[in-house]
């Protein structure tokens, strides 16, 4: 386990694949999401395998509170060389982002990419889309590094995406 | 430079002893992420990638009156949010500075639109790599975003400058 204040992260097992799957196809969370696929247990088996071989840039945890899986967080796109990762969270509650679960969990998954893994840049691509994870994003001290342009197409239009990223020498421990 | 002489043509298994040593020269990597010097081993394996029916990359020789002197090509294509990224090498560095960029650059965006069908093509240019900048500014590519020091290179880190073009946009080219 590794602690955070409200929330506890640990590692996840196939078992929870099955409910991980229903929250990645609800509606609330595909708004916020690329995959634009419904996804069934082959893709959430193949993704499950993909992350524990050898070469994967992929850390997951699953979210506990009270002893019951809440979310998904982790660190995806890990360039090891460059010391850089993208943060992924969700947690299965509508407008989670204003949660100070969310709060937590990003803290904890944060202190883990500088502290333990040592890295020097989180970033986070955020499509407007889901204003709600900008939000949560900017009052985590994130930086905006920019837009770009009509990079999704969702809802017969194009969205742009944002690019927010802390550094380590930004963050207090 | 007679524009008419640069040419984009495919890959051939014969040309990539010679990518491999484009590819290792300190002139050409210091503005790519490579880090590590490539083999054959290396190349034939990449090579087999180019091939592959779900490629996401088309890649080309180009060509100076009839000589190969470098490759370019469309990388990282995501075909359902349909948008790739610009590669290009000039591998024989005596002809840099030269406008053969501008050429073979004008090449891709045509090919990524009207070929590819992109809507979105994208290039990541280190924040030292001014000639490159100034290359893709010219054929009105736009400045979106800075990665804040995601590059670590001789003992420090540096910024990555992120461009894009969009359908539409490049019709004042030419």
């Amino acid at each position: 386990m590794i602690d955070g204040k409200l929330i506890s992260l640990r590692a996840l097992e196939q078992e929870d694949l099955t409910k991980l799957r229903d929250w990645r196809n609800a509606a609330h969370m595909r708004k916020t999401a690329r995959e634009y696929r419904l996804l069934n247990m082959i893709n959430q088996k193949n993704w499950f395998e993909s992350i524990h071989t050898q070469s994967s840039n992929v850390i997951m945890f699953g979210i506990i509170k009270n002893k019951k899986l809440i979310g998904v967080t982790g660190l995806t796109y890990i360039d090891w060389k460059n010391r850089h990762a993208e943060i992924s969270i969700y947690i299965n509650k509508k407008g989670w982002q204003e949660t100070p679960e969310a709060k937590d969990t990003l803290l904890t998954i944060i202190k883990y990419g500088f502290g333990e893994i040592n890295l020097h840049r989180l970033w986070a691509e955020i499509f407007e889309t889901a204003p709600e994870n900008i939000k949560l994003f900017k009052k985590m001290k994130f930086v905006k590094e920019g837009t770009c342009r009509q990079k999704l197409w969702r809802n017969k239009k194009w969205w742009n995406s944002q690019f927010y990223s802390i550094l380590s020498n930004e963050f207090k421990m | 430079m007679n524009t008419h002489l640069v040419k984009l043509r495919s890959v051939k298994k014969n040309d990539l002893e010679l990518i491999r040593d484009w590819r290792n020269d300190p002139q050409i990597y210091q503005f790519n992420k490579q880090y590590n010097l490539l083999n054959m081993k290396n190349q034939l394996e990449w090579f087999q990638t180019t091939k592959n029916t779900s490629s996401n990359k088309k890649m080309f020789i180009i060509e100076n009156n009839s000589k190969p002197i470098g490759i370019c090509g469309i990388v990282n294509i995501d075909y359902d949010m349909r948008f790739g990224e610009i590669a290009i090498i000039i591998g024989n560095t005596r002809l840099h500075k030269k406008g053969i960029g501008t050429i073979v650059l004008k090449k891709l965006i045509q090919y990524g639109f009207n070929n590819l069908k992109l809507h979105r093509l994208g290039a990541e240019i280190f924040e030292y790599n001014s000639i490159s900048k100034k290359l893709f500014e010219k054929v009105n590519f736009q400045y979106e975003l800075t990665h804040r020091e995601s590059l670590w290179r001789n003992n420090r880190y540096w910024d990555i400058d992120y461009y894009s073009l969009l359908k539409g946009e490049q019709n004042e080219i030419d």
